[in-house]
């Protein structure tokens, strides 16, 4: 059984002033939209330059599940860089860039089909306690800060913890992006699916749970905790009727309202927002 | 800059490192010219038979009984290796590449069920075998159900390894079959999917399956290899257009059936998914006195996964 890996190297040499994007509030590092989807928000005039490099590397070992029961997939990924601001002309240093995210996952089918698997993930991201006060930023950057939903930690099985696949607007749950706001992260979920009727009908039972590296103040490290379930069952090919549920405990990292990285953590609520849950059927017909 | 310059370097140098060390698979697999390249374990014959059709098989053993062995799709027939040696101690065991696949001539044909079955039975004659006991896996025991109907007085035994032609298609499915598997769909499977159309084919693949593997990635670049995706391609047209299920209370020899619990291949895991032994009990229920064994823990390639019990269940029934 071998090993998978690959290696990527992204830049962003960005000139935009904030400007530009898919929404009104335009996008970088400055914009409102990260209010919107869990990035961190620099505190800097629009007026700067930034120039941004990610190494990564991922690995898998059976990434189509049929070789071997056993699965394991990953990455690791560094954003480092610079962002100067303009300062009476001159652009000088805001921040230096530097942060790291990590992921393992490990599956293993332990029945007939490949809803018979039993998975583990696991992801880190880095934080920063104080913002760029100290002109260094060692949290994680990623696509969301321009609007691309890039890096969006779906397919773990959580559903308001983290986002989930089958929603359209992927910026709902508690944690949308791995950067956490800029408090890093650091969580896990672990599901076990079981076919009830082999490629036809399966169950799902799952949980995530997330930590932040970083507490913000009034608030603790504990994100949140979130049980889960699902049951499908296929008509034919590529059409299927399910039923998931979730339901997340929200930590005290929420009884903050910290706005020291542009926006409060729980919405400027005084008190802890209450625990969301959802429900909701949904038809699936995949047509080609 | 000067910490972007620094990190750079600690740490461009590590990812490239992991890059170059990352191993290309199976990039030591032998090119051959010819499919005849294959290697296999046993002495290869060839029967010439009409229409200039050359069957390539093995011939190993001796004994008052004859099993002639039958692949499956796509397959060959080293798909046998773990049987050939063990029942030649006790039997006649002859194994055969169908036209168009392994060493065979691959001169393009119907690709239909009858056809294959008409060349088994030539091969009886012109070997002069008499009464054999028919071994098919998947494919081939569709093809070994159909002699078994068109000319009941070659066949002394079926012994049937996760069968097709036990499973009902309708019409739109039938189609549906027809116009995914068509010849480049054969010839442009990527090496993953390679991987994975084997690999599929067990429960859990062992080790010593992967030459499977090994071989259809090399036949890639065998002169004959279109041909072959060709023969294959018409083989699943012979499989549809060709159903046994209606036909087989009019078997009536003695019929031993094999399945592995987790075959996952029948029932097809798109078109009809569900348990392979509701699939498995009523064919067997409709060939009269036949013996089914639901092998657990098992895909759908049980001779080879589980060829201790193919080979034991085996010899209780011809003895």
């Amino acid at each position: 059984m071998q090993w998978n890996v690959g290696a990527s190297a992204y830049y962003v040499r960005d000139r935009g002033k904030g400007q530009g994007g898919v929404s009104v509030f335009g996008e970088g590092l400055g914009s409102t939209l990260s209010a919107y989807n869990g990035s961190f928000v620099f505190d800097i005039p629009r007026d700067y330059k930034a120039d941004i490099v990610w190494l990564g590397m991922n690995f898998s070992k059976n990434p189509d599940f049929w070789l071997d029961p056993l699965q394991i997939t990953g990455f690791l990924n560094f954003n480092l860089g610079s962002v100067r601001t303009n300062n009476d002309g001159s652009y000088n240093k805001a921040a230096d860039i530097f942060g790291f995210a990590g992921n393992l996952r490990a599956a293993y089918r332990y029945g007939r089909t490949l809803n018979d698997n039993i998975s583990a993930d696991f992801i880190y991201a880095s934080g920063d306690k104080n913002g760029i006060d100290d002109q260094k930023y060692s949290g994680v950057i990623t696509g969301n800060t321009w609007g691309m939903p890039a890096s969006i930690f779906v397919g773990t099985g959580g559903y308001l913890l983290f986002p989930h696949a089958n929603v359209v607007n992927r910026f709902t749950p508690a944690v949308s992006d791995i950067s956490n706001m800029g408090y890093g992260l650091i969580g896990g979920t672990m599901n076990v699916t079981r076919d009830l009727i082999p490629n036809r009908m399966y169950v799902k039972g799952g949980t995530a749970m997330a930590i932040s590296p970083v507490s913000p103040q009034q608030g603790g490290r504990l994100l949140g905790t979130e049980l889960n379930a699902a049951i499908s069952y296929s008509f034919g090919p590529f059409m299927s009727l399910e039923m998931h549920g979730a339901y997340l405990w929200l930590g005290d990292f929420y009884d903050s309202q910290d706005d020291a990285y542009g926006y409060a953590v729980n919405g400027n609520s005084d008190t802890r927002p209450v625990n969301p849950f959802t429900v909701f059927i949904v038809y699936k017909w995949l047509l080609f | 800059m000067k910490t972007l310059s620094k990190m750079k370097t600690k740490l461009i140098a590590p990812l490239l490192l992991l890059f170059l060390v990352s191993c290309a698979p199976y990039k030591n697999i032998p090119k051959i010219s010819s499919m005849s390249d294959l290697k296999y374990d046993y002495q290869v014959k060839y029967a010439n038979l009409s229409d200039n059709i050359k069957l390539a098989y093995i011939d190993e053993g001796k004994g008052s009984e004859t099993i002639i062995m039958i692949h499956g799709l796509g397959s060959y027939l080293p798909a046998w290796k773990k049987n050939i040696g063990e029942l030649s101690k006790y039997y006649r065991v002859i194994a055969v590449d169908l036209p168009g696949y392994g060493k065979s001539s691959k001169a393009p044909h119907s690709g239909k069920m009858s056809f294959y079955a008409g060349i088994i039975a030539e091969l009886i004659q012109k070997l002069e075998l008499g009464p054999v006991n028919l071994a098919g896996h998947s494919m081939g025991g569709q093809i070994s159900m159909v002699l078994a109907l068109e000319k009941p007085e070659l066949v002394k035994r079926l012994i049937l390894v996760d069968p097709a032609g036990f499973e009902y298609f309708h019409a739109g499915q039938k189609n549906w079959f027809k116009e995914v598997m068509t010849p480049n769909l054969v010839r442009l499977t990527p090496v993953d999917a390679i991987e994975t159309n084997l690999a599929s084919n067990f429960f859990r693949m062992p080790d010593d399956a992967r030459f499977m593997i090994e071989d259809r990635i090399a036949m890639r670049d065998a002169a004959d290899f279109e041909a072959y995706c060709l023969a294959v391609a018409r083989s699943v047209y012979g499989m549809v257009d060709e159903p046994v299920l209606d036909k087989l209370s009019a078997i009536k020899m003695p019929t031993l059936i094999f399945f592995g619990e987790n075959d996952m291949l029948i029932p097809n895991r798109y078109l009809n998914p569900g348990f392979t032994v509701k699939i498995a009990e009523a064919g067997a229920k409709l060939i009269e006195g036949s013996k089914l064994v639901m092998v657990p823990k098992c895909g759908h390639f049980m001779m080879f996964e589980k060829s201790d019990v193919f080979n034991t269940e085996t010899r209780k029934f011809i003895n």
